[in-house]
């Protein structure tokens, strides 16, 4: 229980500096694209998740967030799904935006789970799925807003009765994101605590030793799949929700493999470090413009090849390694490579 | 009879890996396999825990036809292996290791729901399989970064955690030194009796220190049977091992 | 244009997808199946060699010149690129994904800085139409669908020949025991990355007069490469045709009825249900 809080806190703490210096910056604007970072960093924990901690590497979990966001606009402005009488329509919209790409997931995750497709042939079936949703979307217009997208997303408003929260206004907003935010890390850290969390680093360690323990992997891949892909509906809805826009780009490969920059930098196995990964590379890209965003893009490319070829986890991965150094004095237990830095409980 | 084959065989390309074996294993029973380099016997192994599907013929485990089963399925069952070339979860630490092993044969959703609650339970457990194999202090450590004869024990111990009925132990032995294989062949003592065991193995007085009967194997085929005694003496054996033309030299 | 004339017209301008989807394939086909690689970037081979006629053609050559021009410029970056990265990757088949993925990234990104986002425009060496049972064809289309066709067969041809084919098949079938005999590995992978380059160079120098030329273009052949690969299993070329067939025929016959991103969606469908039921592609061997 301490854990979790300190995970919470941890998260939240984080907002609040990130907050403070994009207001820094660029005031209330700057504090509104903070929170969409923060939104994207929740993306990321999804990839972490799935890839970090599963070890399975999907080139389209954007797929699930795009999907989201459109499930949260169908559902607000009641074009595709009608929410039911006396049910706030925000909520409703989140709800959906959880269920739906948890639906998704399941089914492909089945079909392709069961179906022994691993390894290689399951990223790149992920990177055609993707590619092809997102032509499907900018194709069909009259749902998914074709290429320009859909705009005037009602923002999230819960009627308490005694009171309307509203996350309409700037630092409204912030603080409900965060909150979120908080929320899901936290649950996430429970889950991985529990014994089903260790099943999830056996198949990243070694599935078959593990199938051969008497665990279903499958079912351990697939659970992981369906709530990596909830959370990533979760984050597109507040995504569009925030922003007050979607568009298919959203559920394309480049802001899928945006985000595996994001985890790769921030370190794979840390959930906190992926919500830091997404916040840092979104706000250096923010302050940057032009030709100087252009090249960003091109080092932030330059920069994956090299963790890939290090191997090595990202920033929070480097700074735990480097403490486990500093304290063991070069020797003893668990100082083996970084990658066994997950090892100890979650984040 | 705890684990049976019939007409078992498998075969690639135009090489049988193992044709026509029979094979009855009593219930209790230490059964020992031996035979030249190449002669099946892991291959005998990878069929009954389901890594390789047969060509031919049937297993039969516990009065169960394992046709189509999946390796977890099969583990489920109650049989658990340790691998010829030490396979373990090398990022993970000792303890977490037996803890797989501890909660490898239970459903994934009462991991998640109801695990919390019987993680003190999983724990006592894997404690008792740590003192079993002797890696107390090692608990801590992170597999990858074991002898290799402890990772030996280590992958029985995951093995033991299972609880299985039938244990199949491919070269337990393997590159061990004196003292850590009398440590093992003391260790599969302790087992004897609660449950039906299985070993490969080339080092012949392991063999006989622990197997109560013998199964040979030549070429993907059955050789012989019997006692240690029985099987030394045969000629055929001494024939598989050391090639055609030794018997004239002796006789 | 009576009816028989348009189905005509789709089947040869599938032909023209059959083909070019033959020689990026040969080239990624091959690498995967020698070195278990996974070349993400090799969409970004076909889009240099689109530019590099753009290049060629910005210096004063003729078209012509240029489409010979394109794939030199192409196998120069595979030979460097495989040197330097490529080689490090063998038998790291996720870390290779990752890591080509990256370099696409880089890749298109390089040229979009310095040819900028918007499309280039290609001019056709042939123009005309030609006349095929009454039904106007571009000329141009024709060589395209002719040239890879041949050159596809060409390359097939490469393989059955002594010395290199024969020695490329041997690393391909059991790497450890080709070096055994005394044939270098490396040396192989290494000829064998630049010609698949090179392969993809010229089909994107072919093909950038018909299509629109800008610096995300090899993404969706990429993703049609990978689908033949899947499909048409790994090991051997005619998986390859085999699988270009299927693919290329799938969604030309699909895009007669319905338009080109409905049958993007169905070829996926069909692939992903192909792997299912045959894990190692319809034509391999095992």
């Amino acid at each position: 229980m301490k854990n979790l809080l300190f995970g919470a806190a941890q998260i939240a703490g984080l907002a609040v500096v990130v907050a403070l210096v994009a207001f820094g910056f660029r005031g209330d604007s700057g504090v509104e694209q903070a929170t969409l970072w923060l939104i994207l960093g929740l993306f990321a924990v999804s990839v972490s998740l799935l890839w970090g901690h599963a070890g399975l590497l999907s080139f389209g979990q954007a797929a699930f967030f795009g999907l989201g966001a459109f499930c949260y606009v169908w559902a607000t402005t009641d074009t595709l799904f009608d929410a039911p009488i006396g049910w706030n329509p925000g909520i409703f919209g989140l709800l959906v935006s959880v269920l739906l790409p948890a639906a998704v997931a399941l089914a492909i995750g089945y079909f392709l789970f069961y179906g022994k497709v691993v390894g290689a042939y399951f990223t790149i079936v992920t990177l055609a799925l993707s590619f092809l949703l997102s032509s499907l979307g900018e194709a069909w217009t009259s749902v998914f807003g074709g290429y320009t997208g859909i705009a005037n997303v009602p923002p999230l408003t819960v009627n308490l009765g005694f009171t309307t929260i509203s996350a309409e206004g700037t630092w409204a907003g912030f603080a409900a994101i965060t909150v979120v935010l908080a929320i899901i890390i936290a649950l996430l850290r429970a889950l991985l605590s529990t014994p089903f969390g260790l099943t999830v680093d056996g198949v990243c360690d070694n599935e078959p030793r593990l199938q051969h323990l008497g665990m279903s992997v499958v079912k351990v891949k697939l659970v992981t799949f369906v709530i990596s892909a909830g959370i990533a509906g979760l984050a597109g809805a507040l995504f569009a929700a925030q922003s007050d826009y979607v568009a298919s780009d959203m559920m394309g490969t480049v802001l899928s493999t945006e985000a595996i920059i994001w985890v790769a930098v921030g370190g794979r196995k840390s959930l906190f470090g992926a919500v830091l990964g997404a916040v840092l590379v979104r706000g250096v890209g923010y302050v940057l413009s032009g030709i100087a965003l252009d090249y960003w893009t091109l080092f932030l490319a330059a920069l994956l090849l090299v963790l890939v070829l290090a191997g090595r986890t990202g920033v929070v991965g480097m700074a735990r390694w480097l403490t486990n150094k500093m304290r063991a004095g070069g020797g003893g237990r668990a100082a083996g490579t970084p990658a066994g830095e997950g090892a100890d409980g979650a984040a | 009879m705890l684990l049976e084959t019939r007409d078992l065989g498998v075969r690639w390309g135009g090489i049988w890996g193992l044709h026509d074996f029979d094979l009855d294993v009593e219930e209790g029973e230490i059964h020992g396999f031996i035979g030249p380099n190449g002669s099946g016997k892991s291959t005998l192994f990878n069929l009954i825990i389901g890594r390789y599907k047969p060509t031919t013929g049937r297993v039969v485990f516990d009065g169960r036809d394992l046709a189509g089963l999946d390796p977890d399925q099969r583990a489920r069952l109650g049989m658990a292996v340790k691998f010829q070339i030490t396979n373990v979860f090398a990022g993970l630490t000792v303890m977490q290791n037996l803890l797989l092993g501890v909660i490898g044969p239970k459903p994934v959703t009462s991991l998640i729901f109801r695990g919390s609650k019987q993680k003190r339970a999983h724990y006592e457990r894997a404690e008792q399989i740590l003192e079993t194999i002797g890696l107390q202090e090692k608990r801590d450590d992170v597999a990858g970064n074991l002898a290799h004869g402890e990772k030996g024990w280590l992958e029985i111990g995951m093995a033991l955690a299972v609880e299985p009925k039938l244990l199949l132990l491919d070269e337990p032995a393997a590159g061990m030194g004196k003292e850590e294989t009398a440590r093992t062949v003391e260790l599969i003592h302790r087992l004897k009796g609660s449950r039906t065991i299985l070993v490969i193995e080339h080092d012949m007085e392991f063999v006989r220190a622990v197997a109560e009967r013998i199964t040979v194997l030549f070429k993907g085929g059955l050789l012989t049977q019997g006692t240690y005694d029985e099987v030394k003496m045969d000629e055929r054996v001494i024939d598989a091992y050391l090639g055609r033309g030794r018997r004239d030299v002796t006789a | 244009m009576g009816t028989a004339q348009l189905i005509l017209m789709q089947v040869l301008n599938t032909g023209v997808i059959i083909g070019i989807l033959m020689l990026v394939t040969l080239g990624l086909g091959v690498i995967y199946g020698l070195m278990d690689v996974l070349n993400l970037a090799h969409g970004e081979f076909l889009m240099l060699g689109a530019y590099g006629v753009v290049v060629a053609g910005s210096l004063g050559l003729g078209s012509w010149e240029a489409m010979l021009v394109a794939p030199i410029m192409t196998a120069v970056v595979a030979f460097a690129l495989e040197k330097g990265l490529i080689s490090r990757l063998y038998r790291r088949p996720l870390d290779a994904l990752l890591a080509t993925w990256a370099v696409s990234l880089m890749l298109s990104q390089g040229i979009r800085l310095i040819f900028g986002p918007a499309p280039q425009s290609v001019g056709a060496p042939i123009q005309g139409a030609v006349d095929i049972l009454g039904l106007p064809f571009p000329k141009y289309r024709l060589f395209v669908l002719i040239v890879s066709v041949v050159l596809t067969l060409v390359v097939l041809a490469l393989f059955r020949y002594p010395t290199f084919g024969v020695k490329m098949r041997a690393v391909f079938q059991d790497a450890d025991m080709a070096r055994c005999l005394g044939i270098r590995a490396p040396r192989i992978y290494s000829v064998a990355f630049v010609i698949g380059g090179a392969l993809a160079g010229f089909a994107g120098a072919l093909i950038a007069p018909l299509v629109t030329v800008e610096p995300t273009m090899g993404a969706v052949y990429l993703v049609r490469s990978f689908l033949t690969v899947i499909v048409g299993g790994v090991g051997n070329l005619i998986g390859v045709v085999g699988g270009s067939a299927v693919i290329g025929g799938a969604e030309g016959a699909i895009s007669y009825f319905s338009s080109g991103v409905w049958a993007q969606v169905a070829v996926l469908a069909i692939a992903i249900a192909i792997v299912r039921i045959r894990p190692s592609g319809i034509f391999s061997r095992k």
